[in-house]
């Protein structure tokens, strides 16, 4: 098993995922037994690395995103906060509220607003997003499957529920357009 | 002469483009720079308004032309004759140019961003740090933006050193951004050389040598910035090498 300063790809994970959702960095470097410095050479160096086996293997990407979005296991099992997809599905009960706040958060980003004061408009942080992100990713993929009988129906209702979002915030943010040129007609 | 007329008022409105296009990257770019301190050096905050700037100038200039072109001018010149395809060009030749120019922009903006937020990040990392043991002046070794270990030369005691996160967090974007905009023109060419006559062989080999001039002057300059990043210097070059041709095919 690789390790970076004896930590291994999972407690990586593990540690980027707690830290998402708010566990404050002196417990999870208590938890990984390491100091400071030796965290941030470990959080940039498995970082490059991870990156480099994405390139060849697509699973660890998927195998990264699993543990950071459930990061309540493994040697942070015992630990306070975090929570699964699972336990945050009462403030993103549904796919049309997930396309919602995805779209809000996307076309808001466009006109200098942070996801993070997004999110917080729907009681959500970066970490119970990314947990919630992973879910309705995994749905979709069990959801869409081209060989299923209904595919086509399935492959129209996803779209049709992106196109109304993203429509919907970039007219919500229209009226915050700057138009540059608005005086140059023909 | 309706012809001269339809072809006349076109070139006027894309000259009036182009001109307010310059005008829009220079006060943007301004805009950019401004908030970093109005923000008390929020780096994020400032590259969100970064890609705000730019996503209004793309959607309110570069794209009004096409839209201009297909709502107006081609229903008018398409009615009249058949001249209308030269004219067609004239639209999207403009386009093209301006959405190579806001790409470089960008780059450039994004770099002097960086070197703003770098210069004023340095004066605070190198405030006088003392050794908590003897009252010793700490000489600074290593990257002054991530934590790590320092010894006092008089006392030998070892000391964990933080740096402020307000500094520290955007370390490495902005040490990218810098490098980029340093080795825009190797960027260029590497950009450009797509465009090359000849076989994808030939294509392919001219793209790798441009890669590896432009990938040369990015991380040379990264270690002017940062020389302790010349630690890594071969495993970062290979990561990033691997994403640019990974990105050709």
């Amino acid at each position: 098993m690789e390790t970076i300063n004896g930590v291994s790809f999972e407690d990586y994970a593990l540690a980027a995922g707690n830290l998402s959702q708010g566990m404050p960095e002196a417990e999870v470097l208590q938890i990984l037994g390491i100091e400071k410095p030796v965290w941030e050479d470990t959080n940039a160096r498995w970082g490059t690395r991870l990156g480099e086996l994405m390139m060849q293997d697509m699973q660890y990407a998927a195998r990264y995103g699993e543990i950071f979005a459930n990061p309540r296991q493994g040697k942070f099992a015992g630990a306070s906060g975090g929570q699964t997809a699972e336990e945050l599905l009462h403030l993103v009960p549904d796919l049309d509220t997930y396309q919602k706040i995805f779209w809000h958060c996307s076309v808001a980003e466009e006109h200098g607003v942070d996801s993070n004061t997004v999110l917080r408009e729907y009681g959500l942080d970066l970490g119970k997003w990314s947990a919630l992100s992973m879910h309705y990713s995994k749905q979709g993929l069990n959801t869409l499957d081209v060989n299923a009988p209904d595919y086509n129906e399935q492959f129209e209702y996803y779209s049709e529920q992106m196109d109304r979002w993203e429509n919907y915030w970039r007219n919500f943010y229209s009226n915050e357009r700057v138009d540059a040129a608005g005086d140059i007609e023909f | 002469m309706k012809q001269q007329e339809l072809i006349g008022r076109w070139d006027i409105f894309l000259r009036r483009m182009s001109e307010r296009f310059r005008q829009s990257l220079m006060q943007g770019q301004q805009a950019v720079l401004d908030s970093l301190k109005e923000n008390d050096y929020n780096y994020w905050a400032s590259l969100r308004t970064l890609s705000a700037v730019k996503s209004q100038i793309d959607d309110s200039v570069i794209k009004k032309i096409d839209e201009t072109w297909s709502n107006q001018v081609y229903p008018m010149m398409e009615a009249d004759g058949h001249y209308w395809t030269e004219e067609m060009d004239k639209g999207r030749n403009l386009e093209d140019t301006m959405n190579k120019e806001l790409e470089l922009w960008h780059i450039e903006t994004e770099g002097k961003l960086g070197d703003l937020f770098f210069s004023t990040a340095m004066i605070h990392l190198s405030q006088g740090m003392q050794c908590p043991r003897c009252s010793a002046a700490l000489e600074m070794k290593g990257n002054p933006f991530v934590s790590h270990y320092l010894s006092c030369m008089y006392c030998q005691a070892t000391h964990t050193y933080i740096p402020d996160s307000k500094w520290a967090m955007p370390w490495g974007n902005v040490i990218d951004s810098i490098a980029r905009y340093k080795a825009i023109k190797e960027y260029q060419r590497m950009t450009d050389v797509k465009n090359v006559e000849g076989t994808k062989a030939v294509q392919q080999s001219a793209y790798e040598k441009a890669a590896e001039e432009y990938l040369s002057r990015f991380f040379e300059e990264r270690v002017l910035l940062i020389p302790a990043t010349r630690e890594t210097l071969a495993q970062d070059k290979e990561a990033q090498r691997k994403r640019l041709f990974h990105q050709l095919n």
